[in-house]
C-alpha cells in the first residue's frame, strides 16, 4: 500500500505541472484522484476524448478500483455505466478490454497513470480484433469507420440529452 | 528509516531538476522506492529482491521486458546496494542545499517543517551575517567538547562569503551534525594490525577479518578511512582521525566496504529453501514441513500454501541475497506481520504464544500499544525497541512464573483489585498477582512499562492513552503494589 501512497504523491505533482516535460498527459488526463483522500483503492479519473475521434470534446469518467495487492495483481479500472460507446468496452457495466489489465499480461511495472494513459490510447485507436461489444466490433471489422463513428456520435449526444433533461 | 514518502519529483523545483532521472534510476519499477537489497535478472534489469520475488510467485518473468527465467537464476548486486545506501543518506542534505530559494521567512517554515536535520541546519545558516563565532555557537549546542577544535579549524578553511559556497557547507555541516547525534564512537587499536578503529566495528567484522587475513599470509587489507592518521600522528589527538572518516565515507556505513564484502562470504552457509510442489502433498504432510520450520500451522491449506511460499520468498531473499542478513527469528516476525495482514488471524491464540496474547488485547479494545503493533504489522517494527521497552515486564515475568511454581494455593481470585492492594500486605499482594490471568498479568504490566518508560523519556510508541481515568487507577495500583515497603499495613 505504500506504492499506491508514492504514487499519489507524483501523479499530483505531475498532473500539476505545465511543463510537457514533466507532465506528458496534458490534455490528456484531467485529473487523476482518490475519491476519498483517506482511502486510496478507489479512485477516479477523467480524461479527455482524443481529437479526430468522435470522442473529441467529451470527457469521460474512469473509475479505479486497487486490490490490496497492488502493485502485483492490476488495478480493476471501468467507466461509468452507460456512458460510453466503444468497441472494446462493454457499455452497460463499463467493462474496459485492454490487455495490461489482465492478470496475466500485468506487470507490476505499470503504474495508474500508465494505465490511464493506455485507456485514452484505446479510445485513440480501437481493437478490432477482440472487441467486447461484439456489434461495435463487426462494423468496424467490416471496414465501415464511417457508420462506427456516426453510432458513437449519436450515443454520446443521447447521452448529453438524458443528462441535460 | 524515516516514514515520509519520498518521490522522484521532490527535484521537480531544485535548482537540478536532472536528478529527478537518478532518483528514479535508483529506484525499484515494482515498490517504486530505492532498491532494497537489489538483484540482477538474467535479462540485465534490477529490482528489490523480495518485489522481484514476489512477482516470480505469480508469473515466472521480467516485469520489464517479459523474459522468461526462473528465481534461481537471479544475482544480488552489492555494488547497486552501496550506490543507495550512500545515496539515501545523502539525499535529505542534498534536497535542502539545492532547493530553489524562496522569500527567507517561508523558507524557514517550510523547512523547518520537512524534517528534523534540516530545521537544525536552518537554524544555524539562517542568519545572513554570520560569522564564524555565531556558527560556532549554534554548533557547540550540539558538539561535544573533544570535537570543537575541529569544526573551529573547519569555519576557517571553507569560505563563507559566497552564497553558493555557503550553501555548500551548510550541506558539509548537516552531515557532521548527524554524526554528532550518533553517541560518540569509541576508537580502539587492533591488536594485530595495529590500527585504530571504532570499537564497534572492531568488535563485529575487523577482528575477524584482521586473524583470516593474517592466517592466510596475507597483509591485511588498511580500511582507508583510518590509515592516514594512525600512521602519520604519533600522538593521540582525538580531531583529525575523527574527521578524516567523516570527509571520506558516507555516514551510513559503519564498517569499510572491503570489510563487508568479505562478510558476504559468509552468507552462503545457510542453504536457500526449496520450492515445493503441494500438490502431491496432503494437509498433514504440509504441517509437518512447517512445523520442522517452526512456522505456525493455523489455517486452511491454502493458507500453509501460501505461508510456506512467503517464508520461502523471505528467507532466500534474507540469505542469498541480502549483504546484512538478519536472523531467523527477525524473519518469522516478518512473516507473521504478514500472516497477520494478509489472513485471518489465528483462530487459536494459544499457539503463538506471547505476541498473540497481545493481538488479543488489541482486539480486547486496550491500544496503549496499538501504535507499536501497527508497526508490528507494516514492516517498521521496532524489534529492539520493543525489547527494550518490555524488557522489565519479561524479567518480571519470569520471575513470577518461577515463584509461581512454589506457590500452589489458588484461591481468593475473585476479590476486587483495590481492595485486596488496600487491605494486605506486600509479600501477599505478589502472591494475588501471580494467580491473575496471565494475559491480565501481562497487561497491566505493559502499562506500568509505558509509565515508567515516559519517566526515563525513553518512549518508543505515543502515549496517548494513559490518560484514560481507567487506564491510570490501574496504574496507580500497580505502583502502589510495587513501592509499598514491605509489611505496611
Amino acid at each position: 500500500m505504500s506504492r499506491i501512497a508514492k504514487e499519489y504523491g507524483d501523479i499530483q505533482k505531475t498532473l500539476a505541472s505545465n511543463d510537457p516535460i514533466v507532465n506528458p498527459y496534458q490534455g490528456l488526463i484531467e485529473s487523476l484522484n482518490p475519491i476519498d483522500e483517506t482511502d486510496l483503492s478507489k479512485w477516479e479519473a477523467i480524461i479527455i476524448g482524443p481529437t479526430h475521434t468522435p470522442y473529441e470534446h467529451y470527457r469521460f469518467r474512469i473509475l479505479i478500483d486497487v486490490p490490496s495487492s497492488y502493485p502485483m495483481a492490476p488495478p480493476n479500472i471501468r467507466f461509468d455505466r452507460n456512458n460510453i460507446l466503444h468497441c472494446n468496452i462493454k457499455s452497460p457495466t463499463g467493462e474496459i478490454c485492454l490487455d495490461i489489465l489482465k492478470p496475466e499480461d500485468w506487470t507490476p511495472v505499470w503504474d495508474l497513470l500508465h494505465c490511464v494513459h493506455a485507456i485514452w490510447r484505446l479510445l485513440k485507436e480501437p481493437v478490432y480484433d477482440s472487441p467486447l461489444d461484439v456489434d461495435m466490433g463487426n462494423i468496424i471489422r467490416c471496414g465501415d469507420t464511417g457508420a462506427y463513428q456516426g453510432i458513437i456520435r449519436y450515443f454520446l449526444a443521447e447521452r448529453d440529452r438524458n443528462i441535460c433533461r | 528509516m524515516d516514514h515520509q514518502i519520498t518521490t522522484a519529483s521532490d527535484f521537480r523545483n531544485t535548482s537540478i531538476p536532472n536528478l529527478y532521472q537518478l532518483d528514479t534510476l535508483l529506484r525499484c519499477h515494482i515498490c517504486k522506492d530505492f532498491l532494497k537489497v537489489p538483484v540482477l535478472t538474467p535479462c540485465g534489469h534490477t529490482f528489490c529482491s523480495l518485489c522481484i520475488r514476489e512477482h516470480l510467485n505469480n508469473q515466472p518473468s521480467c516485469p520489464l521486458c517479459l523474459f522468461e527465467f526462473r528465481e534461481s537464476l537471479l544475482r544480488s548486486e552489492f555494488l547497486v546496494n552501496e550506490i543507495i545506501q550512500c545515496y539515501t543518506s545523502l539525499r535529505p542534505s542534498l534536497l535542502n542545499a539545492i532547493r530553489v530559494q524562496r522569500p527567507v521567512a517561508a523558507t524557514g517554515a517550510d523547512k523547518i517543517s520537512n524534517s528534523k536535520d534540516s530545521s537544525l541546519i536552518e537554524l544555524v545558516s539562517e542568519p545572513e551575517n554570520e560569522n564564524s563565532s555565531a556558527v560556532d555557537d549554534d554548533l557547540q549546542i550540539v558538539a561535544t567538547s573533544e570535537r570543537k577544535p575541529a569544526k573551529r579549524s573547519m569555519t576557517d578553511i571553507l569560505p563563507i562569503s559566497s552564497k553558493s559556497s555557503k550553501r555548500n557547507f551548510t550541506m558539509f555541516r548537516s552531515e557532521r551534525i548527524r554524526k554528532k547525534s550518533k553517541p560518540n564512537e569509541q576508537m580502539a587499536q587492533c591488536p594485530i594490525c595495529e590500527q585504530f578503529y571504532p570499537l564497534k566495528a572492531l568488535e563485529k567484522t575487523h577482528l575477524d577479518e584482521c586473524l583470516t587475513l593474517q592466517s592466510l599470509g596475507k597483509k591485511p587489507k588498511p580500511s582507508i578511512n583510518f590509515l592516514p592518521d594512525s600512521k602519520s600522528h604519533g600522538k593521540e589527538t582525538p580531531e583529525p582521525r575523527l574527521r578524516t572518516p567523516e570527509l571520506d565515507r558516507s555516514p551510513s556505513d559503519e564498517t569499510s566496504h572491503v570489510d563487508k564484502y568479505l562478510g558476504s562470504m559468509a552468507n552462503t552457509e545457510r542453504q536457500r529453501l526449496p520450492k515445493i510442489n503441494f500438490t502431491s502433498m496432503n494437509q498433514s504432510q504440509i504441517k509437518q514441513k512447517l512445523s520442522s520450520l517452526g512456522l505456525s500451522t493455523n489455517g486452511t491449506r491454502q493458507i500453509l500454501i501460501k505461508r510456506y511460499n512467503h517464508y520461502e520468498m523471505l528467507w532466500n531473499s534474507n540469505f542469498c541475497d541480502s549483504l546484512e542478513p538478519v536472523d531467523e527469528a527477525e524473519l518469522k516476525r516478518q512473516l507473521l506481520s504478514w500472516d497477520v495482514s494478509h489472513n485471518k488471524p489465528p483462530q487459536n491464540a494459544n499457539n503463538n504464544g506471547g505476541i498473540s496474547k497481545l493481538m488479543m488485547m488489541k482486539n480486547r479494545g486496550k491500544s496503549s500499544y496499538r501504535k507499536l503493533l501497527e508497526d508490528f504489522k507494516n514492516d517498521k517494527f521496532n524489534r529492539k525497541g520493543w525489547i527494550i521497552m518490555f524488557r522489565r515486564d519479561f524479567a518480571r515475568l519470569i520471575k513470577e512464573a518461577k515463584l509461581k511454581i512454589k506457590t500452589v494455593s489458588p484461591t481468593d481470585r475473585d476479590l476486587g483489585e483495590q481492595a485486596n492492594k488496600k487491605d494486605k500486605g506486600d509479600s501477599e499482594q505478589q502472591v494475588e498477582n501471580i494467580q491473575e490471568a496471565s494475559w491480565q498479568r501481562i497487561e497491566e504490566d505493559q502499562e506500568a512499562a509505558v509509565s515508567e518508560k515516559q519517566a526515563i523519556n525513553e518512549i518508543i510508541l505515543p502515549n496517548e492513552d494513559l490518560t484514560d481515568a481507567d487506564l491510570s487507577r490501574e496504574l496507580m495500583d500497580m505502583n502502589e503494589g510495587d513501592k509499598d515497603p514491605p509489611g505496611s499495613d
